[in-house]
């Protein structure tokens, strides 16, 4: 009986005190010569956590076991451009509350600040990212966090930065909360799956503020999305869920709030799109759901390609966009039904919150300048409104399925 | 007579300049004659000038041969093709003369994955250093044709 009740206690002391994680041990790491933090990196063991102090500046950090390293106040960790600045190999690693700089800008090589290659549930929190090439690389990651990161490219060499945050070929990816600047594309997918990008603010990039290629069964929501280069694109991806972002004042002739090319079976509901030259272009795209979103104070609201089909568009609302649609041919395979247009003059008599005549958001002029982008200087002359106003009442010249038969008369939400 | 002849011949001179003219891509602002993104990566960009001296830019040569492929301007309304020089980011060459490789370690921007280069020397250091295949334009046109 007292044998019996002995060994499981003395097993677990064993545990205890030699296996399991629950070891796992601090170690606390100050800049200076009396050692380097690659020395305690290879002293320490799996699980185990290193505080850090000060600027370390060794060139390339490899990590190459499980371990959690934490910056206290204003630690730096400085690459020196030799190359990439942190290299992870292990699963598990965690780089929290860092500042991190000194990538080499190259041609040939993809460096960056963070590059995760191959490994499992990295979680990258709270750093700063300053001035860096490549800032956040996560090459064949499962499972990582990043979250919170402050990622602010070189606003003077801006055409030399590469991506801030940049996954290629991962999955199970979380990335929030972030902060993206003056980089090429904030963030950035490339065979990227069941991920999701949340309450981001990317500006300022130089090309999109968030580019997929390639990227299925994704989502992103409640990111904000300002004056980038050309906006966001979601390019020749399917099942990707997008909601509650805003995309404001993406400006210039190939700048979209959101461009969608060849993306299948894609979900648009409850974003705002603002002051964007075109606030959502769909090209080559097929059932692509697009409800209740908001489409204000654009040039054009929306632009739909005649290659587009089985698109449906709900319970939006357009208020003061230069061009409510445009479109390139005369086909017209998708469902526009139930929206709130500004611009719709017609009476309810049934009252019941429907428009008794057909909208038809297609313009004269917009189809016009859709054939001839030159024709744009006679926009809002007498002569043009006119004709607007003529191809609304005998529509002669816009696809006959292209209009809204139960328009709003009041915005749907909001 | 002759006034008059004068008088048109800055005309004639810039009209002769037009279809000589090196394209001048517009990094960031350009979009993609093709595939629409905006065209940012100087190593992989590409360009066509037609005889009637119009400039179609592209991401890559991975765009621009499906681009012609597809008969938005006719193969035989090409003037001149450009891709850019991999090892000197930023400069065209004629594309149907450049040196090519193509492999997964050249990450172009709509993955062709194919760096064009002026000399062989260049080319074969760039094979040398990340693998791929040789490749002339005929095959580069050949490879991205379907």
């Amino acid at each position: 009986m007292i044998v019996f009740f002995r060994v499981p206690v003395l097993a677990t002391l064993l545990l205890l005190f030699f296996g399991s994680p629950a070891q796992a041990r601090t170690w606390s790491f100050r800049a200076g010569p009396q050692g380097t933090l690659r020395a305690m990196l290879d002293r320490a063991s799996d699980g185990d956590t290193i505080t850090v102090e000060g600027v370390v500046k060794e060139g390339v950090l490899n990590i190459d076991r499980p371990v959690c390293l934490i910056g206290k106040k204003d630690a730096v960790i400085d690459g020196g451009g030799v190359g990439e600045v942190i290299v992870i190999t292990a699963p598990d690693v965690t780089i929290q509350g860092f500042i991190i700089r000194g990538t080499r800008i190259s041609n040939l090589d993809d460096n960056a600040a963070i590059k995760v290659k191959e490994c499992a549930r990295t979680t990258i929190r709270g750093n700063r990212l300053l001035g860096c090439f490549f800032a956040i690389y996560l090459s064949g990651s499962k499972g990582a966090v990043v979250e919170d990161n402050e990622v602010i490219g070189d606003q003077v060499e801006e055409n030399q930065m590469a991506n801030g945050i940049h996954l290629w070929k991962c999955s199970g990816a979380m990335i929030r909360g972030n902060t993206i600047q003056y980089h090429r594309d904030g963030i950035y997918f490339e065979f990227v799956t069941d991920s999701r990008i949340e309450r981001n603010t990317s500006r300022f990039n130089m090309r999109y503020g968030l580019h997929f290629m390639f990227s299925h069964r994704d989502g992103y929501a409640y990111n904000l999305f300002e004056n980038n280069g050309a906006g966001v694109a979601v390019m020749f991806s399917h099942d990707i869920d997008m909601h509650h972002n805003r995309f404001v004042s993406n400006r210039g002739g190939s700048a979209y709030g959101l461009l969608l090319k060849e993306i299948n079976d894609g979900l648009i509901t409850d974003n705002v799109f603002t002051d964007n030259t075109t606030a959502l272009l769909v090209d080559g795209c097929n059932r692509i759901m697009v409800e209740r979103n908001d489409f204000l104070l654009n040039g054009w609201a929306l632009r739909l390609y005649a290659n587009a089909s089985a698109c449906t568009f709900t319970a939006n609302s357009f208020h003061g966009n230069t061009f409510d649609l445009g479109t390139n041919g005369d086909l017209m395979l998708n469902t526009i039904a139930a929206n709130y247009w500004d611009r719709y003059v017609g009476y309810d008599l049934d009252r019941n919150g429907e428009g008794d005549t057909p909208y038809r958001p297609l313009g004269f002029f917009s189809l016009l300048v859709e054939r001839l982008p030159y024709a744009m200087v006679f926009s809002r002359s007498l002569l043009v409104s006119l004709l607007d106003r003529a191809e609304r009442v005998i529509p002669s010249l816009s696809p006959e399925a292209m209009k809204d038969d139960r328009p709003l008369m009041r915005p749907p939400h909001g | 007579m002759k006034a008059s002849f004068l008088l048109f011949l800055p005309f004639l001179v810039s009209f002769a300049s037009c279809g000589q003219t090196v394209p001048q891509i517009d990094y960031g602002k350009a979009e993609c004659g093709h595939c629409r993104m905006t065209v940012v990566d100087q190593r992989f960009a590409a360009a066509l000038v037609t005889k009637a001296g119009r400039q179609y830019v592209f991401d890559g040569p991975e765009c621009m041969v499906p681009f012609v492929a597809k008969g938005t301007v006719a193969e035989s309304q090409v003037a001149s093709w450009y891709v850019c020089d991999h090892a000197h980011p930023g400069t065209l060459l004629d594309a149907t003369k450049a040196y090519y490789v193509q492999g997964p370690a050249f990450r172009s921007p709509m993955r062709g994955d194919v760096a064009a280069f002026a000399t062989t020397a260049e080319r074969d250091a760039a094979q040398a250093r990340d693998g791929g295949d040789k490749l002339d334009w005929s095959q580069v046109k050949i490879l991205h044709q379907q």
